[in-house]
């Protein structure tokens, strides 16, 4: 079997850093903080743990009924959309992942944009 | 004693002591204020009714005699910060004297939540490869090791455990195959089990056991009831029309054999070689019928079906 993202990049040791990292930058973007106002800080924390094994093909999965139903009202518009993918790319950024293997993970998120914007 | 006088500027956490009561004045020393100040003036004494709101309402609920703490989400500049601020009596008297102190517990609480999310994870995904292991894919009923399995603990957690056994195989499947290819033999597959699956009961275990064969291990009732939601599931699979990849629908059918917990045996190999002996019969009787299984099927000398049974011997 190929080796997913997840493998490659270090399993949870990297994705715990990761998370971090994403995190931070969600929280200290003033168009996506808001978003999480009054968010329980573990609640978010498993969510974006969650996105993030999933997206490079770890074991957690998403799927697609639960994805929809949970960003369902939140009113997430184009540019919050747009700010979440900035923070991704940066965070992957940050942490040297391959060009190809960013582009990878960006199409698998870009995939699901249906299911989050409203 | 004078709450003002108490040292709280030698205190390098954010700290407060106050008497536990509305209306009294809350002393705070320059952390606190600082961690505080988008929501506390700069120079104004607050109440304890101001503290109990900057703390998002819980300090009434704490018990200040217990050394309870309160988690309370601050931000700083622009960050999400979690404090814990405990709660300690300093002094009694009519009303008790309490000094609060907060530390910054976000790192400790962030790490704990990534630990308990990758738990969560692994436990999710250990559940899933427990399921794959012991699932046919095809049909999603259970496999010959998880019936085997559930068995056992029924047999071992059950009271005056009783069940029927029964052994179902769609007639003439082979040809199916043969005439219309895999693709719609999976789907012949896929509908039978879909079809009886909605007619069991909840207490029964429901696998596939051989190519078309399955097994209903039906524990909620009476034999007869049981025979009698396989022959009401028969009646559903026969009024099918399926179709196929060629022009004519097809009807399918199955034929079942079915062996009684006690009387057919005590294990679930005894049941299921009885069950598949009355399945024979059924065969040889014609095929799409439900027979229960008996010590003198095959003695009765009904010749015709004696060659019957040895006809088909041959062919299959």
């Amino acid at each position: 079997m190929e080796q997913s993202l997840f493998e490659k990049y270090g399993g949870f040791a990297t994705i715990h850093k990761v998370v971090e990292h994403f995190y931070d930058g969600v929280l200290d973007n003033d168009i996506l903080s808001p978003y999480f106002e009054g968010v329980d800080m573990s609640q978010l924390i498993d969510h974006q743990t969650r996105f993030f094994a999933s997206a490079m093909g770890g074991p957690a999965s998403f799927d697609d009924g639960h994805l929809e139903k949970t960003h369902q009202g939140l009113g997430i518009t184009e540019e919050a959309w747009d700010a979440v993918v900035a923070v991704l790319l940066d965070t992957l950024n940050a942490f040297n992942v391959e060009e190809g293997d960013i582009q990878l993970i960006a199409g698998a998120v870009a995939s699901k944009k249906p299911l989050i914007v409203q | 004693m004078d709450l003002g006088d108490f040292p709280l500027e030698s205190i390098g956490l954010p700290a407060a002591v106050f008497r536990w009561e509305a209306g009294q004045h809350v002393h705070v020393n320059a952390a606190f204020r600082a961690l505080m100040e988008d929501r506390l003036g700069s120079d104004k004494t607050p109440l304890f009714e101001d503290l109990d709101a900057l703390l998002g309402g819980q300090l009434q609920d704490v018990n200040p005699e217990s050394e309870d703490s309160i988690i309370q989400e601050v931000k700083i500049g622009r960050k999400r910060h979690s404090f814990e601020f405990n709660v300690g009596l300093i002094s009694r008297g009519e009303t008790n004297a309490v000094l609060l102190l907060g530390v910054d517990k976000s790192d400790v609480l962030k790490a704990e939540a990534k630990l308990s999310s990758y738990v969560g994870i692994i436990e999710e995904n250990n559940r899933e490869l427990q399921r794959l292991a012991n699932t046919d894919p095809l049909t999603e009923a259970a496999n010959r090791r998880a019936l085997f399995n559930r068995f056992e603990e029924l047999v071992k957690q059950v009271s005056d455990f009783h069940c029927t056994v029964s052994i179902l195989d769609i007639d003439h499947f082979k040809r199916y195959n043969d005439e219309y290819g895999h693709d719609f033999g999976d789907f012949v597959l896929k509908t039978f089990a879909d079809q009886v699956r909605a007619r069991l009961a909840d207490k029964t275990i429901f696998a596939r056991i051989g190519g078309e064969e399955f097994c209903v291990v039906d524990y909620s009732g009476s034999a007869d009831i049981a025979k009698g939601k396989l022959q009401g599931a028969l009646d559903a699979v026969r009024d099918l029309q399926l179709d196929t990849p060629k022009t004519e629908p097809v009807n399918i059918t199955f034929s079942a054999g079915v062996a009684e917990f006690g009387k057919d045996g005590e294990t679930l190999d005894d049941l299921l070689k009885n069950a598949d002996r009355a399945l024979y019969y059924a065969k040889a009787n014609g095929r799409s019928c439900v027979i229960p299984y008996s010590a003198d099927l095959f003695e009765k000398r009904d010749t015709t079906l004696i060659a019957r049974v040895d006809n088909l011997k041959v062919r299959e």
